[in-house]
């Protein structure tokens, strides 16, 4: 698995595809993209808060309740292992942020790669979308220091 | 949890108008917290971050730290939004558990208010 620098760097690049997907009118894919983002964004801080050389991976020997926070795709579970509950959560200073990016993803981000769910994604919904990504999120994760 | 969003309801109601839904969703039974979900046609994009303190502010006034910790997030959606437009068809004061609602599981649902 990936080190924190890594993960940042990877979601830098990824960050750059979802406007380039923007840019061309592909909505429901610049979602999809922005929620594999949000994932490195949060595996890169859990490295940092965690001290961890690398985002860890399981074998079968590890309890699965231990592994599934881990290694799932659901923010609200990545939010607890990566520590930024503490600013992300409703007493938080950016609880609109994470809430404003994350109720669009009502499941694993990984599901919205699936055409069923290229209407609900509209040309206003994925740019603040973005917004709230990269202005929000990220900016809030550099500004405290925490990846 | 519930009592006090019925009582919340009532001052936003009284303060911005008729609120379409309101709910509270519990979609993860790993960290078992509530996502409120809420629909007006006065809660806009252009207006969320102001209808969003709303509700923030008037939750951490009115609710105990602990069931602050409950709550993993607000969502504020239009109301042809499919998630709300599924939740609608549920009557206030319903609720239900494991069942699925556009695609996910929901594991617990309270809805509060549904018109």
């Amino acid at each position: 698995m990936a080190t924190q620098n890594e993960f940042k760097k990877l979601a830098s690049e990824r960050l750059t595809t979802a406007e380039f997907l923007i840019e061309a009118g592909e909505w429901l894919m610049a979602a999809y993209i922005m929620g594999f983002v949000l994932e490195c964004v949060l595996k890169a801080a859990s490295c940092k808060t965690l001290h961890l050389s690398k985002y860890p991976e399981f074998g079968n020997g590890v309890k699965q309740e231990v592994a599934a926070y881990f290694r799932t795709h659901n923010f609200d579970q990545l939010l607890v292992v990566s520590g930024l509950s503490d600013i992300f959560t409703l007493t938080g200073k950016y609880s609109s942020q994470w809430s404003g990016f994350t109720q669009e993803y009502q499941g694993k981000w990984t599901d919205l790669r699936y055409d069923i769910y290229a209407k609900q994604f509209t040309e206003e919904k994925v740019k603040n979308m973005h917004t709230f990504l990269k202005n929000g999120i990220i900016k809030a994760i550099e500004e405290e220091k925490r990846w | 949890m519930v009592e006090k969003l019925k009582k919340i309801l009532e001052k936003i109601e009284k303060e911005k108008g008729k609120v379409d839904l309101l709910a509270l969703l519990k979609m993860d039974d790993l960290i078992d917290k509530w996502t409120i979900v809420f629909s007006a046609t006065w809660a806009t994009i252009q207006n969320r971050d102001e209808v969003f303190n709303m509700i923030r502010n008037y939750i951490l006034t009115d609710f105990s730290p602990e069931e602050v910790n409950e709550i993993a997030k607000i969502s504020i959606f239009s109301k042809d939004e499919h998630l709300v437009e599924e939740l609608l068809k549920y009557k206030s004061g319903a609720t239900f558990s494991n069942q699925p609602v556009n695609g996910n599981m929901v594991h617990v649902a309270e809805i509060i208010k549904s018109t």
